[in-house]
């Protein structure tokens, strides 16, 4: 009796030993699975980021570069240009440590500045100059921001 | 017929352990899957970094439960 008990003890054992090895492959590939995962998450976030600095600098100095003309030229909307710069600086070193993987944040704040920043030049063309392709282009961009508005009735 | 008391209470033990383990697993596998469908942000990859950790975890005490009910236990 004692015999028999023992040996369906050691059979569960040779059970269970077998669940938990297949347990333990299971483990191993759902571990392969989230570290290539988690590489591809590395490996995106670093290329955004480059893309991001790249554009970020490429931005900041074309816009120092027209403010720097427009101070010499004594031009109204160049000098609008480099006060735009200055909160998005500011927000750039406030934040750089806080959210440094959050790209989207920098490229919503860029659009804005450059979308601003065009604005203002078409109105100040438009209003200072009496410009009529300046006047034609900010009544295109109206109507673009109109047509890209999202539908409000969904 | 003590020695017998023995292998079915760690029978039971190991039964129980790997119960949870594989529950464990299950639930870290589908948050991973997940994890990897949110946008790429710093909180996507420190959900990825933690379950790694815990699979890590998790493999280290399978492997000690599979060596303890006999054999080699070391899976690749």
């Amino acid at each position: 009796m004692l015999n028999k008990i023992k040996n369906v003890l050691l059979e569960g054992t040779v059970v269970v030993k077998t669940v938990v090895v297949s347990i333990l492959k299971w483990c191993s590939k759902v571990q392969e699975l989230a570290v290539q995962g988690f590489q591809e998450l590395k490996a995106s976030i670093a290329v955004e980021q480059l893309a991001v600095t790249l554009l970020v600098s490429v931005v900041i100095f074309g816009v120092a570069l027209l403010g720097a003309l427009a101070v010499l030229q004594d031009n109204f909307v160049g000098m609008l240009t480099l006060l735009s710069l200055v909160p998005f600086v500011v927000f750039q070193i406030a934040y750089k440590d806080i959210e440094p993987t959050d790209v989207s944040w920098d490229l919503e704040l860029l659009s804005s500045i450059l979308v601003l920043y065009v604005v203002t030049t078409l109105s100040y063309m438009a209003y200072v100059d009496r410009n009529l392709s300046a006047w034609l282009l900010l009544a295109v961009l109206l109507l673009l921001t109109y047509l890209s508005k999202p539908d409000k009735k969904c | 017929m003590d020695n017998l008391n023995l292998i079915a209470k760690e029978l039971f033990q190991s039964v129980e352990e790997s119960v949870v383990l594989m529950s464990k697993v299950d639930t870290l596998g589908e948050v991973a899957m997940f994890a990897m469908t949110l946008p790429t942000t710093k909180e996507t990859v420190a959900i990825l970094e933690y379950i790694k950790e815990e699979l890590t975890t998790t493999r280290k005490r399978l492997v000690l439960l599979s060596s303890k009910l006999g054999g080699d236990a070391d899976v690749k």
